[in-house]
């Protein structure tokens, strides 16, 4: 497996939002692409990346390669990572080479861990109502609200999307709509789920990554998060409704 | 508090009828004993203990302790013993260790004087150590009540402090003293896998007695600060073992308090949960059942925890019984504390009761809701437990 992206700062923040959820992954190449992902811990949430080659500026793969890694090592890695920077990955011998091109070149062997592939659960939900938002506007939403409790409502009421937290002072509530245009689409019926502030803020690093956000959910539903990424690729993130 | 003399009267410390977990009759007569005579000068045997201040940081009070006893007083600053005594043998021995005070800036740990050197030496010991302590001026009836804190005697300014022949302390405690690039981390672990027990490793850190930038540390402080480094390296060896197989519930009543285990198969999270009644030490005025939790998923906590140095200590306590049976799971916590529990003794009564606790023979469930149902009939405030829970909100909500 061989791979080289021309936005480091892109992967890494990538990389990062998944180390947010699991301490390890499962990275499977094929001729299509890359795909990364699986359940956290907790099981409450399940990530699932999906790069396409084309995304990349080199992109090698045999029918189907299966590495795992531990994140903390790779995230260690990039973590000086900058704008203009590049970045090779490349698997030998049960070693991933990593590889940053920017003013100089640094290179790092990081062991690979045995895991066992994730099976796709394979998600197939019809959602009450789906937003699509800047990811910009979805994190500025998230960090007025962050420190105002542990549980967020979020609902649709005639097409606004209310992202609300009841917390000990009282209550934040947040109001997008098409029409004051801090939503590029709204469609769907009225609905409400209450989920875990802390799953929905382990998404923002998601926002050096992709520019649109699409949110989906229903009454009593998971919310999924789909984060549009170049070349048709996505990450979509799920995050169980909270049992109060 | 107001006790009818009366009930003194029939009772005579034989049945606790004032409702307290001990006795204020025995505790005050048994303080006033061990008190008399105790004016200016000291002659003891310090167990070693050594209590260091938080207020006024960073120019901090050092107290050298010891109770007005000779030889083996090493029952002053043992836990261990602590937890099979009456509260009220513990209350008078405690209340009866005088502290002699000094002034120190923190930062003269790295270089110290003669008088903070002798300090520094005496928390090393293994062993108890013969002190005279000579005060400025009669002892205080100032006595230390805290909730992370052992509860310690009266004090006064020191004048002066001599020591007898100090044992020398083990090969490992001269090590992590003498490396001057230790830090503080690695000597904290050291010592725990070499055995020294966390009450001397909080007592060696708060003297400045290891790390490469020394500081003396309150003793509020350091205790914690070694439940948490320690626990934390616990919890990450324990992630790397296979999961429990069935649903583990442990109880186990202590002194008006009971404690609660569930350790439920699954990765590691942790809950500790407080429940304290009217009348009791952290809800004294209160009319209603006071209940408090806090947690943490797989990755662990960013804030210190509102509910204070009791959540690592319990956390430690239940990491040691994970990582000794080689097993990972979830982790349930609750604590209960009942009306005459007066007053607050120091998170090593947390330390000890959980590991007590998790020593018994657990009753097994195959889910954790036959586990819930099951306490309910030994837990008081079973439904705000349930209500508010984390973990078993957490499990309500998986998705898989």
């Amino acid at each position: 497996m061989k791979f080289k992206a021309v936005d480091a700062v892109s992967i890494a923040s990538i990389l990062r939002t998944v180390g947010e959820f699991m301490p390890e992954v499962t990275l499977v190449s094929t001729k299509e692409g890359l795909r990364l992902g699986g359940v956290d811990p907790s099981r409450v949430a399940y990530v699932d990346i999906v790069i396409p080659s084309l995304y990349f500026q080199e992109f090698e793969s045999g029918e189907r390669e299966v590495i795992g890694i531990k994140l903390e090592d790779v995230i260690n890695a990039l973590k000086n990572v900058k704008k203009n920077d590049g970045l090779t990955f490349f698997t030998n011998e049960g070693k991933l080479e990593l590889t940053i091109e920017g003013d100089f070149e640094r290179s790092f062997i990081i062991p690979l861990v045995e895991l066992e592939e994730p099976k796709n659960p394979g998600i197939n939900l019809q959602f009450a109502f789906k937003a699509k938002m800047l990811t910009s506007t979805f994190n500025e939403t998230l960090d007025i609200l962050s420190d105002m409790g542990e549980s967020v409502v979020i609902s649709s009421e005639d097409g606004k999307l209310i992202i609300s937290v009841e917390g000990d002072v009282g209550v934040s509530r947040v109001e997008l709509s098409e029409a004051a245009g801090n939503l590029i689409e709204a469609s769907g019926t009225n609905a409400s789920s209450v989920y875990g502030l802390d799953y929905l803020l382990k998404t923002t690093k998601m926002r050096n990554s992709s520019d649109v956000v699409e949110l989906m959910f229903g009454t009593q539903l998971p919310l999924k998060l789909r984060f549009q990424l170049p070349q048709e690729g996505y990450g979509d993130v799920y995050i169980a409704p909270r049992a109060e | 508090m107001k006790v009818d003399p009366g009930t003194c009267l029939r009772c005579r410390a034989t049945k606790y009828l004032c409702g307290l977990t001990y006795c204020p009759v025995t505790v005050k007569m048994s303080i006033l004993n061990m008190r008399a005579g105790i004016y200016e000068e000291l002659s003891g045997s310090s167990p070693p203990s050594v209590f260091v201040g938080r207020f006024n940081y960073p120019k901090v009070a050092v107290y050298p302790s010891a109770p007005p006893l000779g030889g083996d007083t090493s029952r002053y600053e043992d836990p261990k013993l602590w937890i099979s005594m009456s509260l009220d043998e513990f209350l008078a021995m405690r209340l009866s260790v005088f502290r002699g005070g000094q002034s120190f800036r923190v930062e003269q740990a790295s270089d110290p004087s003669r008088d903070l050197w002798d300090v520094q030496t005496l928390a090393l010991s293994p062993r108890p150590v013969e002190v005279e302590m000579k005060f400025k001026e009669p002892p205080k009836t100032m006595n230390v009540i805290d909730d992370t804190l052992p509860p310690l005697g009266p004090s006064a300014p020191l004048d002066k402090l001599r020591l007898g022949t100090i044992p020398p302390p083990e090969k490992v405690v001269e090590k992590v003293f003498s490396s001057q690039d230790m830090k503080a981390i690695e000597g904290m672990r050291l010592l725990y896998t070499s055995g020294v027990g966390v009450e001397r490793i909080s007592r060696i850190l708060s003297v400045g007695g290891m790390g490469v930038d020394r500081k003396l540390v309150p003793t509020r402080w350091s205790i914690t600060a070694v439940d948490k480094t320690l626990s934390d390296q616990l919890v990450k060896e324990l992630k790397e073992f296979d999961i429990l197989d069935n649903v583990e519930v442990y109880v186990r009543e202590h002194l008006r308090n009971l404690f609660v285990a569930m350790l439920i198969p699954g990765n590691w999270s942790f809950e500790w949960g407080e429940a304290w009644f009217p009348r009791t030490a952290w809800n004294y005025w209160g009319g209603e059942v006071a209940v408090e939790i806090d947690h943490e998923g797989y990755s662990g906590r960013k804030t210190y925890p509102e509910i204070g140095g009791c959540y690592y200590a319990s956390r430690l306590a239940v990491a040691e019984h994970l990582v000794k049976r080689r097993r990972q799971a979830t982790v349930v916590l609750w604590r209960e504390t009942y009306p005459g529990f007066f007053f607050p003794v120091g998170v090593w009564f947390v330390r000890e009761n959980v590991r007590k606790l998790l020593e018994g023979r657990p009753e097994t469930f195959d889910t954790v809701w036959e586990a819930v149902e099951y306490l309910s009939s030994r837990l008081k405030v079973s439904r705000d437990w349930t209500r508010k829970s984390w973990i078993l909100n957490l499990m309500r909500s998986r998705l898989f």
